[in-house]
């Protein structure tokens, strides 16, 4: 017995776990490293300032009028910017998700584009259209806080399109058809029968943009100018500006405890919003238009939208083609707020953006391998084999970023990346930083299509004679190779439109393109605007050429 | 015993524990040269583990898988070139016909052209001539079993091991694969390990049967051994014989709900000594009792269950529990009285002991 006791642990079975720990420890150094470790001087900054607990500089907040007025200000544009979104969000879902309409696809496809642009870009669009020489500059909304809630709205229009219009296209419509036939007018009939179906999806669309909104930083730097600044701008100015690190790091934890806060009411109040009513899957919701004043209306709405999604693009490109060419042909001479070239911007965000996409899929796709692998309990059969709770727990940390805005991530490379290596002044940092960002969504398009992998696949590859590397050729890369494909464009779209975590890190004279946008936009100057905005179109272009093609490569389930 | 050195594959006391929880408790079983084993038990008895174990997919805890007479437990999976076809199929749906049946050579190094007679020979054995080229997802459930089949038959394994393997079929697809999964084991002279829960499955494909309750082997034999003389109550359950009741023995008779019977057992091994007076417990097979005019016991028809070829009759005899009986006439009536026939050696009978 004792001799069959020995055999326990078979050269194969230790070699397996050999390699795990050996993949998992890519992902965990380069988390622990650029995540966990800032984050942890952020707290000790914020909380033990010179040695001991001290909660004065968060309890500033409440007192130093300047930063309270700053948060009240970052919770009311917040809130307006989630109110004005739902209330144009919730019609046009309904639109999409109810009517038969020719180009609804177009127009579903629209929504999604100002979501998947860089803020910056965002920003810009907003600035082109609003701002001084804009079609509407002489409404003088920039800098001020209607620019920044309108820039707000049209980029969060596609979470309430997709999460309440999911749930809107799966209610019986005869719910509606009943109340009608009751009596109730279209809108009575709307809030009796429709409504408290749509109320868990409204308010959890209600809870994502109030966040982004909260944590915007690009839009709120570019459109908000000197006056109007919230917890993020405050950041990023006590950091570059006055070297208050302490008070900065306080002003996170305060950040971060907002974003609880309503993630916990948002969480408790979706629990308790309407009923779970009857819902349809598979039956078309859909009806065609009736009647002149039905048809009438939804055009007159949907062209508003429509002008509304189109304006901001179509006056940034137009404006950056204000004088010919001119802005793209001189992009190899040198501007001066620049230090650099547009052009060599352009060559320094795609250098970043290569390294920072490599980073995050190496790191993103390892992690994605090691909680997949782990959590397929050996001895539990087929597919639906159970998470293990080891692998739970590095699914939660290696998801974490994802639940902490970038400028957190910058202000905390700035304040504690010189030590254990220096790596403050390297050129490293900015695509470290990027891939950060980054890491969490490749880990989420990567993880999903490696658990959709049968483990008896694996199974019948190993009898069949393939080694463990073998079989993951044989078995895992086909499948997941789309995903991979998906998760590098998507990192690479974020990256190269990437602002809030590399303001804080990029050097003076090499910036990247949304850095340079946003230098641009800042010096008055028709010439150095028009720059702005032929980055921007660029980077409209480019980005959203990406998205789509990540959407299709994610959409499409692993070659089949 | 089979001398050293011949294809045998012999578990010695394999016991293996999943998450804390015992699955195979000592289990010894032996298959033989070009034999076919099949493991019949319910689900959750530890049969897919043994064919895990064997495979090299799980490690047990104690005991030692041998093949040939030498351990083989050191050794993965990919190296054991043992075969093994899952219940599902489990093919690789970006892969066509082709593309799944080659694997195992493809992973044996071989060229190209042998590689394409060996595909185009194996969908011939399992009846796919010419679907090479074929995407997984156009083919219906039969074929894709016989890929699964013709996949792991390709690289010549030493053994093959079936997963419930004909589980998602629907009967008589699963009855036609069943006959011709034999027929080419047999042809290729491959051994086999067959999990199954389906006894008819068991029956008609293995040489022998393993019954497996409760992570232990309770009787290996032939098909035809077993259902004359299972181990006790709950192979017979297993095996599909029926659900016994308690009876009395008195000499040469048993007095059974279903009256006094001559007593079958005396001839046969399957109790102990019995005496008179003692408590016994009595299974029926289904081809025990048949209807005829000249049967010693009287019964009452309750209903009536055509199956096809016979006709069944569920019958009430005194107050004793309703049994079915064969008939050959297709007239019954609910409430007619008619005579039965009992074969003697269709009837089983275990000491009280065996009974739980």
């Amino acid at each position: 017995m004792d001799l069959h006791r020995a055999r326990l642990s078979t050269p194969v079975a230790s070699r397996r776990a050999a390699a795990m720990v050996a993949a998992a420890c890519v992902p965990i150094v380069f988390i622990g490293w650029f995540f966990v470790w800032p984050l942890v001087a952020i707290l000790g900054r914020g909380l033990i300032p010179g040695g001991h607990v001290h909660l004065g500089p968060v309890l500033d907040v409440v007192s130093d009028g300047r930063l309270r007025h700053l948060a009240i200000f970052t919770l009311t544009q917040a809130a307006l910017s989630t109110v004005v979104t739902i209330a144009v969000g919730i019609p046009l879902a309904g639109v999409l998700a109810r009517r038969r309409l020719v180009g609804a696809r177009v127009m579903r496809g629209l929504v999604l584009v100002p979501f998947v642009l860089p803020t910056v870009v965002v920003a810009t669009a907003f600035a082109a259209l609003l701002g001084e020489g804009g079609p509407l500059g002489s409404w003088h909304l920039v800098p001020g806080p209607a620019a920044i809630i309108g820039a707000h709205a049209w980029f969060n229009l596609a979470v309430v399109v997709r999460v309440v219009g999911a749930r809107w296209a799966n209610i019986d419509p005869r719910l509606v058809e009943v109340a009608r036939v009751a009596g109730a007018k279209p809108m009575r009939a709307f809030r009796e029968a429709t409504l408290p179906l749509l109320a868990e999806s409204v308010m959890a669309a209600s809870a994502i943009v109030f966040l982004f909104c909260v944590t915007s930083f690009g839009v709120v730097l570019v459109l908000g100018g000197p006056r109007y600044g919230t917890l993020e701008t405050e950041i990023y100015r006590l950091t570059t500006q006055e070297l208050a690190f302490d008070r900065a790091s306080a002003l996170v934890l305060v950040q971060m405890l907002v974003v609880l806060v309503t993630l916990w009411v948002a969480s408790r109040a979706a629990r308790g919003a309407g009923e779970q009513g009857r819902l349809v899957a598979s039956r078309d919701a859909t009806r065609p238009l009736r009647g002149v004043r039905e048809r009438l209306g939804v055009a007159a709405f949907l062209g508003a939208v429509l002008v509304f999604l189109l304006a901001p693009i179509v006056v940034v490109v137009a404006r950056s083609l204000s004088g010919g060419l001119d802005a793209y042909r001189s992009m190899g001479t040198e501007v001066p707020v620049l230090a650099a070239s547009p052009a060599s911007t352009i060559g320094t965000s795609l250098r970043s953006a290569l390294v920072a996409t490599a980073l995050a899929v190496i790191v993103g796709g390892l992690a994605a391998a090691v909680v997949a692998g782990m959590g397929a309990v050996r001895g539990v059969r087929g597919a639906g084999a159970r998470r293990s709770r080891l692998g739970g727990a590095l699914e939660l940390v290696l998801l974490l970023p994802l639940g902490v805005s970038a400028v957190t991530i910058g202000f905390g490379f700035v304040i504690a990346l010189n030590r254990p290596v220096h790596l403050r002044s390297s050129w490293w940092l900015v695509p470290i930083a990027q891939a950060t960002v980054a890491v969490p969504f490749v880990m989420r398009t990567v993880l999903p299509a490696l658990r959709s992998v049968d483990a008896r696949q694996r199974d019948v590859a190993a009898v069949l004679g393939a080694r463990p590397a073998r079989v993951w050729r044989e078995v895992d890369f086909p499948v997941v190779r789309r995903a991979l494909a998906a998760a590098a464009t998507f990192a690479c779209a974020i990256s190269l439109g990437e602002f809030g975590a590399t303001a804080f890190v990029a050097r003076a004279d090499a910036p990247t393109m949304p850095i340079a946008i946003r230098r641009l936009l800042a010096r008055p100057g028709a010439t150095d605007h028009r720059t702005a905005f032929a980055l921007a179109a660029l980077l409209v272009v480019v980005t959203g050429v990406m998205a789509v093609a990540a959407d299709r490569l994610g959409d499409a389930r692993g070659g089949y | 015993m089979p001398a050293v050195g011949t294809d045998v594959l012999e578990l010695c006391g394999v016991s293996v524990a999943l998450g804390g929880t015992p699955v195979l408790r000592g289990v010894d079983l032996e298959v033989g040269p070009s034999e076919i084993v099949g493991l019949l038990g319910a689900s959750g008895s530890g049969k897919s583990t043994i064919l895990r174990v064997v495979a090299g997919l799980e490690q047990q805890q104690r005991g030692e898988v041998r093949w040939s007479g030498s351990a083989i437990d050191h050794l993965p999976a990919h190296r054991r070139e043992f075969g093994m076809v899952f219940q599902d199929h489990v093919l690789f749906a970006h892969r066509d016909v082709a593309g799944n049946v080659e694997l195992g050579l493809r992973l044996q190094g071989r060229d190209r052209a042998m590689r394409r007679a060996r595909v185009a020979e194996m969908l011939a054995l399992v009846g796919l001539a010419g679907y090479e080229c074929r995407r997984i997802a156009t083919l219906s459930g039969g074929e894709q079993q016989r890929v699964a089949l013709a996949r792991a038959l390709a690289p010549s394994p030493k053994l093959l091991l079936f997963d419930e393997p004909f589980g998602a079929l629907d009967r008589p697809l699963r009855d036609r694969l069943v006959a011709d999964v034999g027929a080419i084991l047999h042809a290729a002279a491959i051994p086999a390990i067959v999990v199954t829960h389906d006894h008819d499955e068991a029956f008609a494909l293995s040489d022998r049967v393993a019954v497996l309750v409760d992570g232990r082997i309770v009787q290996c034999a032939a098909p035809s051994q077993l259902w004359r003389h299972p181990a006790d109550e709950q192979v017979a359950s297993l095996i599909g014989i029926g659900t016994a009741v308690d009876a009395q023995r008195d000499g040469d008779v048993l007095d059974t709900p279903w009256g006094r019977v001559p007593d079958p057992g005396s001839d046969t091994d399957s109790g102990s000594v019995a005496r008179r007076g003692d408590h016994v417990r009595v299974v029926l097979r289904p081809d025990a009792l048949s209807v005829a005019d000249d049967g010693a016991i009287t019964a009452i028809v309750r209903r009536l269950a055509p199956r096809g070829d016979r006709t069944m009759v569920e019958v009430a005899i005194g107050g004793a529990p309703l049994v079915w009986a064969e008939t050959d006439r297709d007239d019954h009536r609910a409430g007619d009285a008619v005579r039965l026939r009992l074969r003697r050696d269709a009837l089983v009978v275990f000491p009280e002991t065996s009974s739980g």
